[in-house]
């Protein structure tokens, strides 16, 4: 009874220290918009001294306010970044140094001029440049600066570090590492609170899949190596049903291994219904029977599990 | 009368195996394009066509050498050797590689052995390189724009234009056969719904001007036929269904642009159907709509992502 007691009060202690160690988001600014039913268009919630992160629909950035000036990351829109302007002026009176662009999708990181003309440098992945040369939009400030492998930028005692692990969501996705806070922050997956939630886009359109779970083992390699506890969701996300919207502002590290392994569990689900000999075009079929992974992947879809499960046997069959 | 069988359970099973092995053997011969019979025809004396399975590749026969384009896989390039030392002097000098999907390019350790020279456009690289696939054999020459290759009298022209299908596809151009090969994007029955319609290897933002500058190719070197890459279709194609296939793409854009415009696409991307006129989709082949639901769905997500 004694060691049951004992038990009991150390778990409770493991179980106060754990939630304690996520940073709980304070909303210090909102619309008077909504988006629909209580869920605001926009909000600004403040996560440390000088980490906050912006809201605008289901979308997310985040912002550094140090000793220096401003980093920001992803304008999303031209409205978006216009609200966002507006509302840093009220936190804050130093200058945008930097714009950080997580990766090259239009729906991230339009916008950003409102901050060039401020004076801010933008940042990329060198890739990410190729890609807009390719396909310019008027709405997308290219960057200043551009890298290869890593790259970081400070502003006093807040800095980001960005990693480029090769190709993923995009050819030129990073991975931000938030100092000395240590958070990070993977745009588009890894949304917390589950990285076993449902995709949202199952056909993984413009997705190396190749790379995928070479780059979140990397990914946590730098959780593991830097202390990391928590990730910022660049998207709202859902919490046991698809239905329950959730904030999904910041959330537990380990939702970055737990997307490598949906990754990791699909494409391995596939290669074995392949080894048994179940012909390509009916493994989607096949897979969805059996109920393989019915019971992991929460909000499981099966129309979008056979969008999934043919993209990853296309990928198999052809390597891309 | 004399039983001259008798049958234990352990016979019986023993034969139920064998009959599932059977099945199992032939399942598998129809649906695995490995073991799939290999057929190679004549276009003209140079050009041979070889298919297997749902895929085709290419012979030109050059009287310095040859040239394989697309050698599909190891049970291919076998046979592609025994019919090449059976009829042809000339060795295999070139294998080209129209793209970077395994499905077509796997098996041609033979010809490397031989001393052939394996060629990709340079996006390839991303996916051959690396030993990601260990039956694909490495290129030897990653090209930028265009490579020649001379074959005494026969001239390959390969041409690349940017990503369209997946990173890396090519143009093949075949002189003085005036021939085009295109392995994918074109079907030559002519402008066609894809067979995937998720388009996991479509890249929308570069697709109409890779179309364009193909049939600027086409007309420059008075091209009037292309090969395409699958077995099941004619092996010829009017150079037009190139241009009838850019309005297909341009079509679905613009269809994309305007419900986005209009506001009828869902949280989910999908583009309300009831609201859009689906009579011009419906002249091309393998129409079908819950295809093109899927194929806007891919546009309104490249409208979105500008990829």
């Amino acid at each position: 009874m004694k060691r049951i007691f004992y038990f009991a009060v150390i778990w409770m202690c493991i179980s106060t220290v754990s939630h304690a160690m996520q940073p709980a988001p304070e909303t210090i600014a909102e619309s008077e918009k909504t988006l629909f039913g209580k869920l605001k268009l926009w909000e600004i919630e403040k996560i440390s001294p000088h980490l906050y992160t912006y809201r605008y629909t289901f979308y997310r950035n985040f912002f550094l306010i140090g000793e220096d000036g401003i980093i920001l990351t992803d304008p999303l829109t031209v409205e978006a970044a216009k609200i966002l302007d507006t509302e840093l002026r009220k936190i804050s009176d130093k200058p945008i140094k930097y714009v950080a662009y997580s990766h090259s999708h239009w729906d991230h990181i339009s916008g950003g001029q409102i901050f060039k003309d401020q004076g801010a440098e933008f940042v990329a992945h060198q890739k990410c440049q190729e890609n807009w040369l390719n396909n310019p939009n008027p709405h997308v400030v290219k960057p200043d600066i551009v890298f290869d492998k890593t790259y970081t930028i400070s502003v006093g005692t807040p800095s980001l570090e960005m990693h480029y692990w090769g190709p993923s969501h995009d050819n030129c996705r990073v991975g931000f590492l938030i100092n000395p806070d240590k958070i990070m922050f993977i745009a588009d997956d890894a949304n917390p609170p589950s990285g076993w939630n449902m995709l949202y886009g199952a056909g993984l359109a413009d997705t190396y899949i190749f790379n995928l779970v070479p780059f979140f083992l990397q990914a946590e390699k730098l959780a593991e190596r830097e202390g990391v506890e928590s990730v910022i969701g660049s998207h709202m996300s859902f919490d046991k049903n698809p239905m329950n919207l959730v904030s999904g502002t910041i959330g537990s590290a380990r939702v970055i291994k737990e997307q490598r392994l949906f990754y990791q569990n699909v494409i391995e689900a596939v290669e074995k219904a392949m080894a048994n000999g179940i012909a390509n075009k009916n493994i989607p079929d096949y897979l969805i029977e059996q109920k393989v992974l019915a019971d992991k992947i929460i909000g499981y879809d099966v129309a979008k599990m056979k969008v999934l499960y043919t993209r990853i046997t296309n990928f198999l069959i052809t390597g891309e | 009368m004399e039983v001259l069988l008798t049958l234990t359970p352990q016979h019986i099973n023993k034969i139920k195996h064998g009959l599932l092995a059977i099945m199992a053997f032939l399942l598998m011969s129809i649906y695995c394009p490995s073991w799939a019979e290999v057929t190679i025809e004549k276009l003209t004396e140079d050009v041979l066509v070889f298919d297997q399975g749902e895929n085709r590749g290419l012979l030109i026969i050059g009287n310095k050498g040859i040239a394989v384009i697309d050698p599909l896989n190891q049970q291919v390039v076998i046979e592609l050797n025994r019919f090449i030392a059976k009829n042809y002097k000339q060795r295999v000098t070139h294998v080209v590689y129209t793209h970077s999907h395994w499905d077509r390019i796997t098996g041609g350790e033979v010809f490397k052995k031989q001393g052939a020279k394996f060629i990709a456009n340079k996006e390839c690289r991303l996916f051959l390189s690396g030993n990601h696939n260990p039956n694909v054999v490495e290129p030897d020459v990653y090209f930028d724009r265009t490579y020649v290759i001379e074959l005494g009298n026969q001239t390959i022209e390969l041409s690349y234009f940017g990503p369209s299908h997946g990173e890396c596809l090519i143009a093949v151009q075949i002189q003085p056969a005036r021939l085009l090969f295109i392995a994918d994007l074109l079907n030559t029955k002519g402008p066609s719904f894809p067979n995937d319609p998720t388009l996991p290897y479509l890249r929308p933002a570069t697709l109409i001007s890779v179309l364009s500058a193909i049939e600027k190719l086409a007309e420059t070197n008075d091209i009037n036929s292309f090969i395409g890459g699958q077995s099941l279709a004619n092996i010829l194609g009017s150079i037009e269904t190139i241009s009838e296939q850019r309005e297909f793409w341009q079509l679905v854009q613009s269809t994309a642009e305007e419900a986005e415009k209009n506001g009828n696409v869902d949280l989910n991307n999908f583009i309300a159907m009831g609201k859009i006129d689906l009579e011009p989709f419906q002249k091309f082949h393998n129409y079908n709509q819950e295809d093109l639901s899927n194929i806007l769905r891919r546009y309104t997500s490249f409208l979105n992502m500008g990829r």
